[in-house]
Parts: structure tokens; sequence; C-alpha cells
């Protein structure tokens, strides 16, 4: 018979080889996107263009980005806000499916959601907005509407599991201390939930920043137009103008980092 | 001040079902219970947190049931106290009267002055997260009086706090309350603090009050077998009347027969319930009180354990009885386990209730 430290010492040593097995697998993961890094760089160095860095084009689609995606995700947070508000704190008929339907645009696939915005903008009332509000189908607007449509969902879905997080006996309290039902959102329940909706603002605007299925079918890729940074990287590598297309990901590659380290920042101070 | 008539709530497959009570200004209400009886909805219903389907809740002769928890005045301080994190101290206390509009001078005058009573006026620039647990219940119930509620609630009010400075704030808390000039229902499952401060105490049950009394009358004569289980008492039996002569009457339960006071008929089926401190040790030899003559019992000590300062022992005599004394009369009496001892039980401390229907509590019968 084994003796009980045999026993222990194996029990430990097979437990050792499973945290191994995963770390490696991490380990692997990790250098996989290294090396996604690594080809960029080796790529950027070995045919240096200065007409790529300092093309017009190449601002434009970058002020442009940051202009659509700040729009869209001040509006998606604008809209999510009362709507977590209410799916998170009242009960009503058909709530579930309510909640089921906006978390669509995050698994539909953005090209479909950008052709049912163009299909709807062809029908008599998208029409009539057309003529009569603004101009959405290939111009700006349509690039705002893309990245709204696509990231909504995303924004609800974080606020309102930032929603969820809070006790609301904490307004509860409020009202038992006088406070309306307006004030205690806007006196207890946001301000808690300030740094919760400060992250699902960035991840909101990281997304809208890297739109592109839904913003191609919806307001086209004219050059100088509506030529965001994924739509500039997609035509870069359609005119065989690989160079430029790196610059074009080392910038979004450097806006998502900053996000994903603010985000992180957030979390970590709230905890 | 504060009445609740015939009131009836549901939550989920629970049901809160008819409670009816009314309270003094000033008094301070303890309402017991264990834990899933419904003494959160309760109070969550006076708060006006919590839908009432049936029944009435009056605040100093007005109705509130249907009112909003902003217009009750009554307040509400919940089980770890829920400090706003987003506010420091003393935005915590002023919150009230801020979203009321209370002018600035007024609503200063307040806090200083409630600061002051409860001894938190070093804490007011502090931020929540660095209280203690007895800080952090100051600073709640000053968020809580500051808008002078006529009534306040308080639901496990001292759960968060260490059990060595507990006794303490019992005592210093029942006093400031009592100071201020609320009525105060005060929710707990922890007995020894219910029977420390309440004025009187109330038994929730399966969402019934199964008796509301003073406090030593609920603790010393429960009025139903369910609070007498629900008190801990294990000495409960259950027989029928044997025969009953001149106030006294005999109640036969399984092999033990118990004298006890009253006049039911013969055949009559009873509960009786007897707290473990009110059955004694019998030195032999000893002269007896009348009280204890009737109900003598030779058994042999079964089990016995120490908690705190006393001393539980478990006797089997016919039935078993448990007992409670403090642990000097172990030591006296040297109740080792297998030794054969003589018990009597109080006559008068023994709780006589029908053995039927145990939801609805009746007086004794006679």
């Amino acid at each position: 018979m084994r003796s009980r430290q045999t026993i222990a010492r194996s029990s430990a040593r097979r437990g050792r080889v499973f945290t191994l097995a995963c770390g490696s697998v991490l380990a692997v993961l990790v250098l996989f996107f290294l090396a996604l890094v690594y080809g960029l760089l080796a790529q950027l160095r070995s045919a240096p263009s200065a007409r790529a860095a300092s093309s017009s084009e190449l601002f434009f689609a970058i002020r442009l980005t940051l202009l659509t995606a700040t729009v869209s995700s001040i509006l998606a947070l604008a809209v999510s806000i009362p709507a977590s508000y209410v799916l998170s704190r009242c009960r009503f008929p058909f709530r579930d499916a309510v909640d089921a339907l906006l978390y669509l645009p995050i698994v539909l696939s953005p090209i479909a959601l950008g052709a049912m915005l163009l299909v709807f903008f062809s029908t008599p009332p998208g029409r009539f907005w057309e003529e009569r509000v603004f101009r959405v189908v290939f111009e700006v607007p349509g690039i705002v509407a893309a990245q709204f449509i696509v990231v909504v969902g995303l924004a609800v879905s974080l606020v309102k599991s930032t929603f969820d997080g809070i006790d609301p006996v904490y307004e509860n309290i409020a009202r038992t201390l006088g406070a309306t039902r307006f004030q205690a959102f806007t006196r207890v329940l946001l301000p808690i939930a300030k740094r919760g909706i400060l992250a699902a603002f960035l991840l909101t605007w990281a997304r809208a920043v890297g739109e592109f299925g839904a913003t191609v079918t919806l307001a086209g890729a004219t050059t100088m137009k509506t030529e965001t940074l994924p739509v500039a990287i997609f035509l870069s590598f359609a005119s065989a103008d690989v160079h430029r297309a790196c610059v074009l990901i080392l910038i979004a590659l450097s806006l998502s980092l900053g996000v994903l380290f603010l985000v992180r920042r957030i979390y970590a101070r709230s905890h | 001040m504060l009445a609740v008539t015939d009131l009836s709530a549901r939550a989920g497959a629970f049901t809160l079902e008819g409670l009816t009570l009314a309270l003094e200004r000033r008094e301070y209400f303890v309402l017991v219970g264990p834990t899933g009886s419904g003494k959160t909805t309760f109070i969550r219903c006076l708060a006006g947190l919590h839908p009432v389907s049936r029944g009435g809740i009056f605040l100093g002769g007005r109705e509130i049931t249907r009112r909003d928890p902003a217009d009750r005045n009554i307040g509400f301080l919940p089980q770890d106290y829920r400090l706003f994190p987003h506010l420091n101290v003393r935005g915590n206390i002023a919150f009230g009267v801020s979203v009321r509009g209370t002018p600035r001078g007024e609503r200063e005058e307040r806090l200083e002055r409630l600061a002051g009573v409860l001894r938190i006026a070093h804490l007011l620039n502090r931020d929540t997260g660095t209280l203690s647990g007895g800080e952090m219940q100051r600073v709640a119930l000053a968020r809580a009086l500051i808008v002078h509620p006529e009534a306040i609630l308080l639901d496990e009010p001292f759960s968060a706090i260490d059990p060595g400075t507990r006794v303490r704030l019992w005592f210093e808390i029942k006093e400031i309350l009592h100071a201020l000039d609320v009525a105060v229902v005060h929710v707990t499952h922890n007995l020894d603090e219910a029977s420390a401060i309440a004025d009187r105490i109330g038994v929730l049950i399966d969402g019934r009050l199964e008796q509301v009394g003073a406090r030593d009358e609920v603790l010393l004569r429960p009025a139903t077998e369910r609070v007498a289980r629900y008190l801990g008492i294990r000495n409960i039996f259950e027989g029928e009347v044997a025969r009953a002569n001149g106030g006294k009457m005999t109640v036969r339960c399984g092999p033990v027969d118990l004298t006890v006071q009253g006049d039911a008929p013969p055949g009559r089926r009873l509960s009786l319930s007897v707290r473990p401190q009110d059955i004694k040790v019998i030195k032999p030899g000893q002269p007896l009180r009348e009280d204890l003559r009737d109900n003598l019992f030779e058994g042999k000590v079964v089990s016995a354990y120490f908690c705190n300062d006393f001393c539980t022992v478990t006797v089997s005599a016919g039935a078993e009885f448990e007992m409670r004394f403090p642990s000097y009369i172990y030591r006296r009496h040297d109740l080792a386990k297998g030794k054969r001892i003589t018990i009597g039980l109080r006559q008068s401390a023994i709780t006589i209730f029908p053995a039927a229907s145990p939801r609805n509590g009746h007086g004794p019968p006679g």
C-alpha cells in the first residue's frame, strides 16, 4: 500500500503538470499575438514610404474615425443608460424578450446590420428621412448610424451589467429619505455607476472605431468622404499598398491598446 | 403612532398574512423570527418598498398604505447599513435634507446636532470606506434621523458589529432613539438582543405574527408551540388531561404525568412547555417550595455541555428534560453523565397551549 505521503506528493505533481499545461497554452497565445505585431513592424521597416505617413488621406481617415466613433458612442450611451435602467430595475411583460432583442446587434454580422439599414432607407419612412431630415446613405451620418447600430447592444449590455451589480437598496434608502425616483437615479445610481459607465463608453468607442462591415455597406467606401480607419485599411490592401495599410493598422492598434489600458485602470480603481 | 391592521403581502411563493400591530410613541418594538419568516418583507412593506396586497398601515393617524416611500416619513436602516459609497460621511448624513431642499442653514444645524448626539462629529469628513462597523451604524442612523422620521425601521442593525462591542451598543442605541422621540421597529433573529432592548417583542413565524407582548411575557410564556420551539425550548410535551381538580389538572404526557394550573375537561389534548431554566435539581432532603412539589421526577444525566458560563444538561426521566443553569450548579451537584438525580419542574412556569391548530395563539384553557 502506498503511504499517505507518497499519494500527496503524486497528487501535487499532477496539479503542477496541469497548471504547466494550461500556462503553455497561454504562452503560445501571447507569442502568437506578439508574432502578429512583429510582422507588422518588420513590414514597416522593410519598405519605408514617406508618402503614406504624411498623406492627408490618412489624417482625414483618422479624424473622421475619431469624430464618428465619438458621436456614435455618445449616442449609444445616451440611449443605453435609460434603457438599461428600465431593464435592470423594472419588471414588465416580455422583459427577457426585449433584453434578448437588444443583444441582437452583438451577435448579428455587421454587414447584415448595414444592409438592413440600407434597406430601411429605401422604404417610405426611410426615404422621408433622407429627403426631409438629412441624408444618411453614402454620407458621413451613415457612418454614425452604422456604428451606432453595431455598438448600441454592447453599450446596453455593459451599462445594464453595471446597474445589475449595484444593489437597489441604495436607491430604496434614498427614496425613504425623501428622494423621488429621478433623484434616486441621478444622485445615487448614476454616481455609483460612474466608473462602469465610463468603461462602457470607452469599450463602445473602441468598438465603433473598429467598425467596418456596416459602415462600408451603408456609407460606402469613398476616399476623403466616408473613409474611416478600417475602410482605409481595406482600401489600402485592395490597391496593394501594404505599407500604408500597416501604418493604419499600427494606429488602430495603438488606439485599442490605449483604450484597454484605460478600461483596466478604471476597473482596478473601482475594486 | 405606527399601526398595522390585517396586513398581507406576497413575495414569490411566500405570504405575510393578516399582521396587526400598534406601536406607541417612543416604543422600542423588536420583531424576531427564524430566517425566512418574513421579517424583512414586513419592514419593507412599512417603508413602502414592497407592495401590500391587503390591510392598512397608519402613521400618526394618517393612512400611508399606498404612499410613496418618499412621503411616508419612516426611516429605514438596512442590514449592513449601505452607506452611499460615492459620498463621504457628511454627504451621507445630509442626503435626505439635501434632496428635500432644506435651507442650508437648517441643514447644517440638524447635521451638527445629530453628529453631537450620536458622537460622530469627528467623522464628518471621513470616507465611508474607512469606518468601523459601529461608526457606520451611527452614520446610517444619523442619515435616517436627519429628516425627522416619526418611526424608524432597523433591519438586523447589529449584525455587522463585533460581538464584544455589540452588547454596549444595544443600550446606547436604544437610549439615543428614545431621546429622539421615534417609534422603533427593530428586526433581528438574535433573541439575546431582543430580550436586552425590547419594550415589546413580536414573534413572526412563516409570515404570521404568532405572539406580541411585553418582553418577559413572550420569553417566559410563549403563546404557541411554534413560538416555544422558536425560543429554543425543547421541553415540549403533548398529552391528554387525565383529571382536573380545584384549579389544578394532571396531564398524561406519555410516560410522565405533569401537574399544571388550569381547569380543562378530562380528555382534552394539550401541549405543555417548560423553559430549561425552570427545571431545578433537587437535593435529597432539601425543603421544597410549593411550586416544585407536584412535578418531581427521578432520572439519569444523559448529556451535559457548556456554553459561556452556562451548562445545559439533559436528564432522562421517562421523558427527556433539558435543563440550563450556571456552571457552578453543575459542579455543586457533580452532574456527570450517568448520575441519577431528582429534578423538579416549577409548576407556575409551565406554559399550556392547545395541542391542535398550533398556528393561532390562544390563551391557556380554563
